[in-house]
């Protein structure tokens, strides 16, 4: 029998289910992309009056004064990132691995915590559920103070139940609203160990359809959303928002993470004849949808989450699609807190972007719940950090029932090729 | 059977939304024909290598990939004008495929056909790695002069330049591989080694020069389709992966037999995925390129163009 035929079975099952089967990895930076990065967040409370340009300029050492400067620890902390570096997989970003460096030389040059220099180590976590796990269990046999890391939704769900198992206190970076403590619906993986410090993604899609209304206040609303948990979760939030304010929901159409053509896509919306498009997607998607609007003449506003400042920065948006996107980003220390983004553009040789600030101010959240605790004992920290409390490079981190620590974001616009705050958030 | 036929037109006009009229048609067809063509370049360099070596080469995806990659490196790092760039990958790429024949496919020659389908897997997982090392993993831009250009109209509907150009320079293509494969020596000695290998070398055909010149042309070929795509979307380095599965589905649909049937399997490939996928059942789009070639296999497995036994035909 030939080759090719001996093959095709096999082959044509795994084209099958590489189309129709989605990435899980919401948050993190993609692939698909390509580069990815969740948006959205948690439930509504209020949203902060409109402001124009940067906020906060407190340090984190500032930030961290609680400390008791008589502690002295005797046991050694150390602390494991799970996360990649650049070069490790396509999805590799240097931010999570640069901001924790930055802040744990900080810490180690101005006398470590309770006298003990903080022993750090990063283990590179895949993106696959099994590769997280593994480089979790990993991270659990060294046993340490405390484990931050894991980006994807799809990291944390799968190694949440191993790290509640292990007792070990954690600050998880997915934003996915299964990650949380409080979270009632099936599949939830939060635990009194697991800390978030991203917003949910669902309080994101919901403070994107509040401001959308605000701003433009369209009659029809087109949705776009990408073909996984993030987005069909941020989607149905979104949708059931829009209904609530009365605006009609014109289409709602899907996409791959990975897809390279949105041609159907653009005529479904087009012909619904929408006012405005809100889109949850990976960066990829969302550029070549953005040009593909623009060419079939579809000239409305295009409201992404946080993906969208990588489709910004990949620089292959056209300037028409560029000028009519929309993004929500965690933070954004290059305006938020320019001077420490410079700081970090000088060590690193690149301006910083969210997930650079948030690792940063994991570790100093770390920090302070340790000193507060007096003590490296998992249980007390894990306590401690129940009752964070921290001013971080872009807002301040409060600890609420879910576990979740980050409640603000900022909407922002690329016009004109740079990066504008329009709005902040806060919930 | 009218029972049957109106049956199949009540689920047809259950699932399926035929709006847009004729604007939403040539959009669809138009879209279709460039992801068709893209899928065309992969399966020529399927076919090419896979009838001169016998070897199927799943490290084509990484190819396109290294395609885009290498242009951007003339344009952006090196300053060239893209005329010159253009021509300066493919190239680039037909030397690098030559050197991939040597290092993962000369080596095993006498080896089972599965070692060396499996040392493609590993070369293209090196690549991966060596373009990440080298350019770094954050998504990037291909230029091209039609980007951003204003669309062509026909019909009423919107035409991206850029899809325009890659569907034309695709036929460009297939028609210069039709006229080398059945005019000129080369085609001759390829078309008598995938016929039968061991006479072709009694004939005195050079089977070494053979393979290593398949590798790059089939290496060039991918990196014309990354060329093609790098400038509709991010560069990454997942570029290549959907297109060297939808060549190789075309390759299938096509019957690995002659060149103008994995043509028309790329063709077909982007159609049922555009055109049905647009007007049926959105969300699955992306799927139905596989069904297809699932109920190809299914119903006539040695291809639509093949005919029996003729596989060794170019």
């Amino acid at each position: 029998m030939k080759l090719w035929r001996r093959l095709i079975i096999p082959v044509a099952l795994l084209s099958i289910v590489a189309a129709a089967c989605g990435d899980d990895d919401d948050d993190a930076p993609a692939a698909d992309a390509t580069t990815t990065a969740p948006a959205g967040e948690e439930t509504t409370t209020t949203a902060a009056p409109v402001a124009t340009t940067a906020a906060t300029t407190a340090t984190s050492e500032a930030a961290t004064t609680t400390a008791p400067p008589e502690l002295v620890l005797d046991e050694p902390v150390s602390i494991i990132g799970l996360y990649e570096d650049t070069g490790e997989s396509p999805a590799a970003q240097p931010y999570f691995a640069a901001g924790a460096q930055m802040a744990i030389d900080e810490i180690n040059e101005a006398g470590g915590i309770g006298g003990q220099e903080v022993s750090y180590e990063r283990i590179a976590a895949g993106l696959a559920a099994d590769a997280a796990v593994q480089s979790t269990l990993q991270a659990i046999d060294a046993a340490p103070t405390v484990i931050i890391g894991l980006p994807s939704s799809g990291q944390v769900i799968a190694a949440a139940p191993e790290i509640a198992k292990a007792e070990i206190p954690s600050i998880l970076f997915s934003a996915a609203p299964q990650a949380f403590l409080d979270y009632e619906g099936e599949g939830g993986v939060g635990n009194e160990w697991v800390f978030i410090y991203r917003p949910r993604n669902t309080a994101i899609a919901a403070q994107q359809v509040a401001f959308i209304n605000e701003e433009f206040a369209p009659s029809k609303v087109a949705l776009l959303c990408v073909n996984n948990p993030f987005g069909t979760a941020s989607c149905d939030v979104m949708e059931a928002e829009l209904d609530a304010l009365g605006i009609e929901v014109t289409t709602r159409e899907t996409n791959e993470f990975d897809a390279t053509d949105m041609t159907t896509q653009v005529l479904a919306i087009q012909n619904g004849d929408p006012d405005l498009i809100l889109d949850v997607n990976f960066p990829n998607p969302i550029t070549v949808f953005g040009n593909q609007l623009i060419e079939n003449g579809v000239t409305i506003p295009h409201v992404d989450g946080a993906s969208a400042g990588f489709a910004f920065l990949s620089g292959n948006l056209t300037d028409e699609a560029r000028d009519l996107l929309y993004g929500v980003e965690d933070c954004l220390p290059t305006l938020q807190n320019e001077e420490w983004a410079a700081k970090y553009e000088d060590e690193f040789g690149a301006p910083p972007n969210y997930a650079a600030a948030e690792t940063y101010d994991a570790i100093y959240i770390i920090k302070a719940a340790i000193e507060k605790a007096g003590s490296t004992d998992p249980a007390a920290v894990r306590d401690a950090l129940a009752e964070t409390s921290h001013e971080g490079i872009c807002t301040t981190y409060e600890t609420d029932e879910g576990n979740g620590l980050h409640h603000a974001a900022v909407v922002v616009n690329y016009e004109g090729g740079t990066i504008n705050i329009i709005k902040e958030l806060s919930f | 059977m009218t029972a049957a036929l109106g049956s199949a037109v009540s689920t047809i006009a259950a699932v399926c939304e035929f709006t847009g009229g004729k604007r939403t048609f040539i959009s669809l067809l138009f879209s279709g024909l460039s992801i068709g063509s893209i899928a065309a370049l992969a399966a020529l360099g399927f076919l090419l290598m896979q009838k001169a070596t016998g070897v199927i080469s799943f490290a084509q995806g990484d190819m396109i990939t290294l395609g885009a990659y290498i242009a951007i490196w003339w344009m952006r790092d090196q300053d060239v004008y893209w005329l010159l760039a253009y021509p300066l990958t493919l190239v680039m790429m037909f030397v690098i495929g030559i050197g991939l024949e040597r290092v993962a496919y000369a080596p095993l020659k006498g080896r089972s056909i599965h070692v060396v389908v499996i040392a493609t897997l590993g070369a293209a997982l090196v690549i991966r790695a060596i373009i990440a090392l080298w350019q770094d993993t954050t998504p990037t831009s291909l230029y091209s002069p039609l980007k951003g250009r204003d669309p062509v109209k026909i019909g009423g509907a919107a035409i991206p330049p850029v899809k325009i150009a890659v569907f034309v320079v695709t036929l460009i293509v297939v028609f210069i591989m039709i006229m080398v494969f059945n005019k000129t020596q080369f085609g001759r000695q390829v078309r008598a080694i995938a016929s039968d290998r061991p006479t072709a070398r009694l004939h005195g055909v050079a089977a070494t020069k053979m393979s290593m010149i398949a590798f790059g042309l089939s290496t060039a070929l991918a990196g014309l389709a990354g060329i093609l795509i790098g400038p509709t979307q991010s560069v990454d380095l997942t570029l290549g992966f959907g297109a060297m599965l939808a060549g190789f589905s075309a390759a299938i649909l096509g019957g690995f037999g002659s060149l103008g049937g994995v043509v028309i399997g790329g063709f077909m490939i982007g159609l049922s995925e555009q055109i049905v996928g647009g007007y049926c059942l959105r969300e699955y789009k992306s799927a139905f390129p596989y069904i297809l070639m699932l109920i190809v296999i299914a119903v006539r497995p040695q291809g639509l163009f093949s005919r029996g036994a003729a596989h060794g035909r170019l």
